[in-house]
């Protein structure tokens, strides 16, 4: 029983990594936001 | 540090208005401002890098590139510093010596939404060395390095993001040689607001330097893993815009209209040129639905500045970490104050012996002038920076005090800016004028600078500081009455 119930999850954890890694190249676009920043020390605001 | 808490609320609003999976990048010369730091400024600019890290912690950075900057405070600091950050370190090229294996994590894959995204790190190689004898690290050229990255992060990745430190010329090269590099985030000094450049396969984007700015795109990758090179999409969105103007104008005619438009020339025209566009938007809608069914539609891109204004809201929790910082800054100057008292007995720290003598002494034989000059901001800057508990911030000091960059700034001798006498706690008249030792023994007026040249104002009324700053005009209104003398 307690053998069955592992094997189970590890069967479900495999159909899940497997949903998850399929699906850019099943629906072969993505959409997402990049955030970027570049030289930010320097910041300046009143000192007083 | 004033920016950060402005970045992070703009960060969790656009987050939260898209819903869309995201990456947080930044590209290098976070911490310190120089390649390298005066013993003086050392210990106040590694408290204000600790809190720099501390609000990137908050605001969900997944990587950082190690700046050439970044290594100021010596290459043990930042490895310190790497240890205890919540977002990766990256540098592919920053190695030992010995044995030429990397001294912080070359690159990494994170999962963002569908995507398998790799990110790499490069830090600036110019040649030439900036580690002591005793540290075993060097920097080596990229062509060193990314060829095998690129390969294996391009059989594992979906898309492939360098973070540069390298300038705009050695990006491109980089670009021309690697399709599969798909954006390039560059840091480079004296970097300003740029629009996405499309080199080869490779988006090179950066924004303005001193954290003014924050960058995003709205990114719409595609199984191609090419962008947009037809202008399909962007010529699709502008003849839409087109046709709308000419829909609008056609029915502001009918409206208008007394009698039949048929012989109506402009109106024929018109209408003329909406079939046209008709038909070139249904052919270019073919086109793009036709290359996006055989995989080959062209991933696109928005791209956003955001001006970190002053009067953008602050997020709260980065808000705290930016004023414990100052605080913490302002708390090491005071003890650095106190240990140069201890040791102002050197000559080179005496401030006569740099020349300036004090505003009550002007105070003698230009009276009406020094009267016109207390009513000004200059003769409240530093009092104004004690009431803002920074008046021991080496950072704002050099602006809020009589001293000459040259000599205060620059090299040992900054920290005398800490232990300066009452007499120069103001922008006096020596800022302008020009130290007045000399001129108040001699009391010859060629001893003395009569205006002061805008290179003078300049070094504090920075377009960082004060954007409205204007020399014809702001001249006029600290000038003070002319003499009687």
């Amino acid at each position: 029983m307690r053998r069955s119930v592992i094997m189970l999850i590890v069967l479900l954890s495999l159909i899940a990594a497997e949903i998850q890694a399929a699906d850019f190249s099943e629906s072969g676009e993505q959409n997402l936001l990049l955030f970027y920043s570049n030289d930010v020390i320097g910041e300046t605001e009143p000192c007083g | 540090m004033g920016g950060l808490s402005k970045k992070a609320f703009q960060l969790k609003k656009i987050q939260k208005l898209h819903e869309l999976p995201y990456l947080v990048l930044d590209a290098g010369n976070l911490l310190f401002k120089q390649e390298r730091l005066s013993p003086g400024l050392l210990m106040q600019a590694k408290i204000t890098a600790e809190g720099i890290i501390d609000s990137y912690n908050l605001m969900g950075y997944d990587a950082v590139s190690v700046g050439k900057n970044d290594l100021a405070a010596g290459l043990s600091f930042l490895q310190e510093q790497a240890a205890g950050s919540k977002f990766t370190w990256l540098s592919a090229n920053l190695v030992s010596k010995s044995n030429q294996t990397p001294l912080f994590t070359p690159s990494l894959i994170r999962k963002v939404g569908s995507l398998s995204v790799g990110i790499i790190g490069l830090t600036n190689y110019d040649g030439s060395s900036r580690f002591q004898e005793n540290e075993d690290a060097v920097i080596v050229p990229w062509q060193k390095v990314l060829p095998k990255l690129v390969a294996d992060l391009a059989s594992k990745c979906d898309l492939l993001i360098l973070l540069s430190n390298n300038g705009t010329k050695q990006n491109e090269e980089i670009a021309a040689s690697f399709s599969n590099i798909h954006i390039i985030i560059q840091s480079t000094p004296g970097s300003r607001n740029t629009e996405p450049l499309l080199k080869n396969n490779s988006l090179i984007a950066q924004i303005g330097k001193q954290g003014k700015y924050l960058g995003w795109m709205l990114v719409n990758w595609q199984k191609s893993k090419i962008w947009g090179r037809t202008g399909a999409t962007k010529e699709l969105a502008l003849k839409k815009q087109e046709l709308d103007g000419i829909i609008g104008r056609i029915s502001r005619m009918e409206r208008r209209a007394q009698e039949n438009l048929t012989a109506d020339a402009s109106y024929q025209n018109l209408i003329a040129t909406r079939e046209r566009l008709l038909s070139e938007i249904i052919l270019l809608e073919n086109e793009l639905f036709d290359l996006k069914e055989s995989g080959q539609a062209p991933s696109t891109f928005e791209n956003h500045f955001i001006a970190l204004d002053i009067n953008l809201p602050d997020q709260p929790d980065v808000e705290k970490i930016v004023n414990a910082t100052k605080q913490r800054v302002n708390q090491a100057g005071r003890s650095q104050a106190a240990e140069v008292n201890r040791i102002a007995s050197k000559p080179e720290l005496q401030i006569e012996n740099l020349g300036f003598t004090g505003w009550q002494t002007c105070t003698a034989c230009h009276t009406a002038q020094t009267e016109f000059w207390q009513r000004t901001d200059h003769a409240s800057a530093y009092q104004s920076l004690a009431e803002q508990g920074q008046q021991f911030n080496l950072d704002c000091l050099p602006c809020h005090v009589t001293a000459e960059f040259k000599d205060l700034k620059i090299g040992d001798n900054d920290t005398a800016l800490l232990s300066l006498p009452a007499a120069l706690q103001q922008v006096g008249c020596e800022v302008c004028h020009g130290p007045g030792k000399n001129h108040a023994t001699s009391q010859k007026s060629s001893a003395i600078s009569r205006r002061p040249e805008v290179s003078i104002c300049i070094r504090c009324h920075t377009s960082e500081r004060d954007e409205t700053f204007n020399y014809n005009n702001d001249i006029e209104k600290i000038a003070c009455p002319a003499s009687q003398r």
